[in-house]
């Protein structure tokens, strides 16, 4: 009883627990645990920037991003391969700039090995990868906006939200 | 007293786990437990459009179109249009009009380089620019009404909201022939001053 009192006491206080970000090697443990990495790690979120010059706007031009990012997933727990974990991809929210949106559809990207494989966001939420614990997986995505939209003149921002699922 | 402390401690920290998410939305985000579990981190995506202004009358690059009306002698003055022979890089007479602005509403502005005299043969006759007119595959995007003094605009209507103007039409020119003038070649190469400018501006 004073366990639970002192449990109770610090979640009162605001000390709730967090989550730290960190990238998890698969260990002997029974406890199931997941993790995913976006970029380059931290809490920071990456950030990937499109300039399109005055020359390109709108005219079909490809126009890579100023960066690729690196996207890890993993998944434990027992036994091996008992249970089927699932990354989706959320880009329902479009790129803004006031009241005028981009939508993530003019966005695609190639994978450098495959293994998380290369594809188009389709402006909702999509399986990017399916796989059976116990197992790592990461590549190397560098996106593409397609500039095939006019858009008006200005700076747009949006992100898309990667997440792994494991029942 | 106590129990009653303790009972609404333990409720609301029963109440603040179940609000908790089962991830935190960061960058690198590890949850171990019971299953099902979830873990997300996002990715920001930001783009930087310049503005533009491009404008297409004709032929692409430096090619100035020069478009030819021949009026036969059973024409003259007749009152029906003449279509053109030769010119524009469609058709005879007719010419590509393109049309893209992402900063706002666009004015075109067309001028000539006869300085209000109009169209001159090698005599020095002359006929008005307004002899010559000129219609649009799109009525939204038409091209202003040509003038001796020049300075007649339009200001064809945006496409999406209130800075893209995208159009990629058709202008096609004729020469009204409702007056009967001297013969001769007007125009340029001949007695000059036959060259029209069209001016996209955004005001």
């Amino acid at each position: 009883m004073n366990r639970l009192n002192l449990f109770a006491g610090l979640l009162v206080s605001g000390l709730t627990p967090t989550l730290n970000a960190q990238v998890i090697n698969l260990k002997n443990s029974a406890v199931p645990e997941i993790s995913i990495r976006v970029g380059g790690g931290g809490k920071a979120i990456s950030t990937v920037v499109f300039d399109i010059p005055a020359t390109n706007v709108a005219d079909g031009t490809p126009i890579p991003g100023g960066k690729k990012i690196r996207i890890d997933v993993q998944a434990r727990a027992t036994p091996s391969n008992s249970r089927l974990v699932s990354l989706q991809a959320d880009s329902s929210q479009p790129l803004t700039n006031g009241s005028i949106v981009l939508p993530f559809t003019e966005f695609y990207w190639t994978a450098k090995k495959g293994d998380i494989p290369s594809g188009v966001f389709n402006g909702g939420t999509q399986v990017l990868l399916e796989f059976f614990n116990s197992r790592r997986i990461f590549d190397m995505h560098d996106y593409v906006y397609a500039n095939t939209l006019p858009v008006a003149v200005g700076t747009y921002n949006g992100q898309v939200v990667y997440t792994l699922t494991m029942p | 007293m106590n129990t009653k402390l303790t009972k609404f401690a333990v409720a609301t920290a029963l109440a603040t786990c179940v609000s908790l998410p089962q991830y935190a939305a960061a960058e690198a985000t590890s949850v171990a437990g019971a299953t099902p579990l979830s873990a997300a981190a996002r990715v920001k995506f930001q783009v930087n459009v310049a503005g533009v202004l491009r404008f297409r009358v004709g032929s692409t690059a430096t090619t100035i179109d020069q478009i030819v009306f021949n009026v036969n002698d059973t024409d003259v003055g007749s009152g029906a249009a003449v279509a053109a022979t030769s010119g524009g890089d469609v058709a005879p007479g007719v010419v590509t009009a393109e049309l893209f602005s992402n900063v706002g509403a666009v004015t075109i502005t067309e001028t000539n380089d006869s300085a209000g005299a109009g169209l001159k043969n090698a005599a020095g006759d002359v006929i008005p620019y307004s002899e010559i007119t000129a219609t649009s595959s799109n009525n939204a995007f038409v091209p202003p009404a040509l003038s001796d003094a020049g300075g007649a605009a339009v200001s064809p209507a945006t496409t999406t909201g209130t800075k893209i103007t995208n159009y990629a039409e058709q202008w096609t020119y004729q020469f009204t022939n409702s007056a009967i003038y001297p013969a001769g070649v007007y125009g340029d190469g001949a007695g000059g001053f036959g060259q029209v400018t069209y001016t996209a501006a955004i005001p």
